[in-house]
């Protein structure tokens, strides 16, 4: 059944179209919310979160635009959440930058990997967000600025210092 | 990581497949089969929960409004004419 289709039936009560929606568009929101966070526990349970409340409250989405960009503002509003109440205790804020998952192996690979990941997390929360949006789920800069709820300009620049950030995290030279 | 994978002259489609190219190395682990079947039933199980406990707030809500309103007539009769509710 079409997205939309499934999006009706779970308006009218169906309860496997809604179980459908979750399970097309599960991966994409978890893997938005595990970049964002670096962490998959809390990943998996911000992903909950966002499907619980994207469907409670489903008859907000008017079909504006694609319903996976709905569900990632959803994602991006409880990640900004997220951070607001970590930041208000000691030390809470700054959990995911240097929380090394257990690596056990260090192929050229996985330090490849988790330099990226250390970058990334390194990221102030908005240039984060522009930087996963743009290329990791291919959104345009127009769909950033509407998903992260700012304006074209500061999507771009976000996305532009983001990756001039970057560049020095990561060791390049040169412009971006 | 190659410094020379940031330097491209002439930026545009190029650049970006680069930039993505070093990103896509943080890769994510999939969920799929049994467990995403898994976490959209745990989700499924949430959301029933968090509707059952919308609607009795609003069961609740509905009977304080009605109690208000009702207290707000009797005291209105009372103080409009100090004899309670009118006995027709």
């Amino acid at each position: 059944m079409e997205e939309l289709g499934l999006i009706k039936e779970a308006l009218s009560g169906d309860r496997n179209a809604a179980q459908a929606l979750v399970e097309t568009h599960y991966q994409l929101v978890f893997s938005f919310i595990l970049r964002m966070v670096a962490d998959t526990q809390l990943a998996l349970d911000l992903t909950q979160d966002v499907f619980v409340k994207a469907l409670a409250r489903l008859r907000t989405y008017r079909g504006k635009g694609k319903f996976s960009s709905w569900l990632l503002s959803i994602a991006a509003n409880r990640v900004r959440d997220h951070w607001r109440r970590a930041a208000r205790q000691p030390g809470g804020a700054n959990v995911d930058v240097f929380s090394l998952a257990g690596q056990d192996d260090f192929t050229q690979e996985s330090v490849e990997r988790e330099q990226v990941r250390l970058a990334l997390a390194q990221l102030s929360l908005p240039q984060r967000e522009a930087v996963i949006l743009r290329f990791y789920h291919d959104l345009s800069l127009a769909e950033i600025a509407q998903v992260t709820g700012a304006n074209l300009s500061t999507a771009k620049s976000r996305l532009r210092l983001g990756l001039i950030n970057l560049k020095e995290l990561l060791g390049g030279e040169g412009n971006v | 990581m190659s410094k020379e994978i940031w330097r491209d002259p002439d930026g545009g489609r190029e650049e970006y497949d680069r930039l993505k190219g070093i990103l896509m190395k943080y890769n994510v682990p999939e969920v799929q089969g049994k467990e995403l079947e898994g976490r959209a039933v745990s989700i499924m199980a949430n959301l029933t929960l968090v509707e059952a406990k919308s609607q009795w707030r609003q069961r609740v809500l509905g009977r304080l409004v009605t109690l208000l309103i009702f207290g707000a007539v009797i005291l209105a009769f009372y103080f409009l004419w100090g004899k309670g509710l009118p006995m027709w």
